[in-house]
């Protein structure tokens, strides 16, 4: 009987530009993985935090929520034009996901906070404010399908976060590895 | 130890473990922060010491590895289970190991 | 083949009134995990503040505040008869955690100590 279950490895960044290589070791009776996703959480900003332009709404940094969803609008660097413009999302780093077997890197993807687009194109300001848990699409894992031979996966975490504000913010990065399970 | 007398070493080793090629093999080099304590999970798997490691003490429960540990009759290079790694270095300290995998061979398990 | 083996991991006890968990792994080879047994080295210490939860791929086999007394064989005992039988287990992903809580008794003062689990296993010789 095939049962399904997660791995969960966190990744610390503190440093700005920081690259985190890491292993995830999988359980001896693992068959396969069967999907990747991946969440983070804002820890603390260090005190100097600079912005290119003075910002119009002060940028909002929201508090570790147990939800994987990671919320931190910087205002600075895009300027706030008219609603209609499609806005820069920002990134927060790359994640590339290695196997031993012959996969090899068979995941990679960069890691966004909040989509800053999810009100494009309401001219109505109905007054049902859009936010990520109102209007957000529901997260699912991406199917992916490595054999368990594998025995570990490597991968890499490169942050660009910190990189472009050039300030040292501590967050975590969760990576979440679905493997299915021989009974 | 050198990478090349690791080399010729791991292969009888595994031999001698059963595991006879049924491993993956990892270079691993890692870069420890100032006074960096770190444990690393190193279950079902080898980590053998290569080239130099000065001002850092690996231990784990196969032995010790610390140019200033007084009184240990050996250093052991080769390490399992779980790895205690500590930076003596107030700066930046390096520390090189070729990790060795066994596979878990799933496909070739006979279910009892 | 299959051969005798036991394995012992070790936690160590730092803090009074801690709850100290650690999760090791078996070696591949390992197919039955017959029995457990836990020991210290201030033995005093571990009969009169411990309780652990022991899991087994999970499944939990003592649960939290189960007194370690419980689980300590003395040196009357025969040494063949120390292990508390589980029946053979099966490994499963091979990882065994540890939860491990230490309590004021009131009789002891407490002092940093080991306590290490052995584990009864069956391995498999030829892989």
């Amino acid at each position: 009987m095939m049962k399904e279950g997660v791995i969960i490895t966190k990744i610390s960044i503190k440093r700005q530009g920081e690259r985190k290589h890491f292993q995830i070791k999988l359980p001896k009776d693992t068959k396969f993985i069967i999907g990747i996703e991946y969440g983070g959480r804002l820890i603390s900003k260090s005190d100097a935090i600079k912005f290119a332009a003075a910002p119009k709404a002060a940028p909002t940094e929201e508090l570790p929520k147990t939800e994987v969803i990671e919320s931190v609008t910087v205002a600075g660097t895009v300027e706030e034009r008219s609603k209609t413009f499609f806005k820069r999302n920002q990134l927060i780093g790359e994640l590339k996901l290695q196997s031993s077997e012959e996969s090899n890197w068979f995941y990679s993807t960069d890691v966004f906070g909040a989509d800053a687009n999810l009100k494009y194109g309401d001219f109505s300001n109905a007054g049902f404010n859009v936010n990520d848990y109102t209007h957000g699409n529901k997260r699912t894992e991406e199917i992916v399908k490595v054999d368990a031979e594998s025995t570990i996966i490597q991968g890499w975490y490169l942050d660009a976060l910190g990189k472009s504000q050039k300030v040292d913010i501590n967050y975590e990065v969760t990576i979440y590895v679905w493997i299915n399970v021989e009974e | 130890m050198t990478i090349n007398l690791a080399l010729e070493y791991i292969p009888r080793r595994m031999q001698e473990l059963g595991y006879k090629a049924d491993y993956y093999i990892r270079f691993r080099h890692l870069v420890l922060q100032p006074n960096e304590e770190q444990t690393i999970d190193a279950f079902n798997q080898f980590y053998y010491l290569v080239e130099e490691a000065e001002n850092v003490r690996v231990e784990s429960e196969t032995g010790v590895f610390d140019l200033s540990e007084s009184t240990t009759n050996e250093m052991q290079y080769e390490h399992q289970s779980k790895i205690h790694i500590t930076n003596y270095l107030s700066g930046i300290n390096h520390l090189r190991f070729i990790q060795v995998i066994p596979k878990h061979k799933i496909k070739t398990t006979i279910k009892k | 083949m299959l051969k005798a083996t036991k394995k012992r991991f070790d936690i160590k006890i730092t803090q009074a009134n801690s709850t100290v968990s650690d999760t090791f792994e078996l070696d591949k080879n390992i197919v039955k995990v017959h029995g457990v047994l836990v020991t210290s080295d201030k033995d005093d210490l571990l009969y009169y503040r411990g309780t652990q939860k022991i899991e087994i791929n999970k499944e939990e086999f003592f649960p939290e505040n189960y007194e370690s007394k419980l689980l300590m064989s003395g040196i009357n005992v025969a040494p063949k008869q120390r292990y508390y039988d589980l029946g053979g287990v099966a490994p499963g992903n091979g990882r065994v955690q540890i939860t491990y809580k230490d309590l004021d008794d009131g009789r002891t003062v407490f002092a940093a100590y080991r306590v290490s689990l052995y584990l009864d296993c069956e391995m498999e010789d030829e892989l």
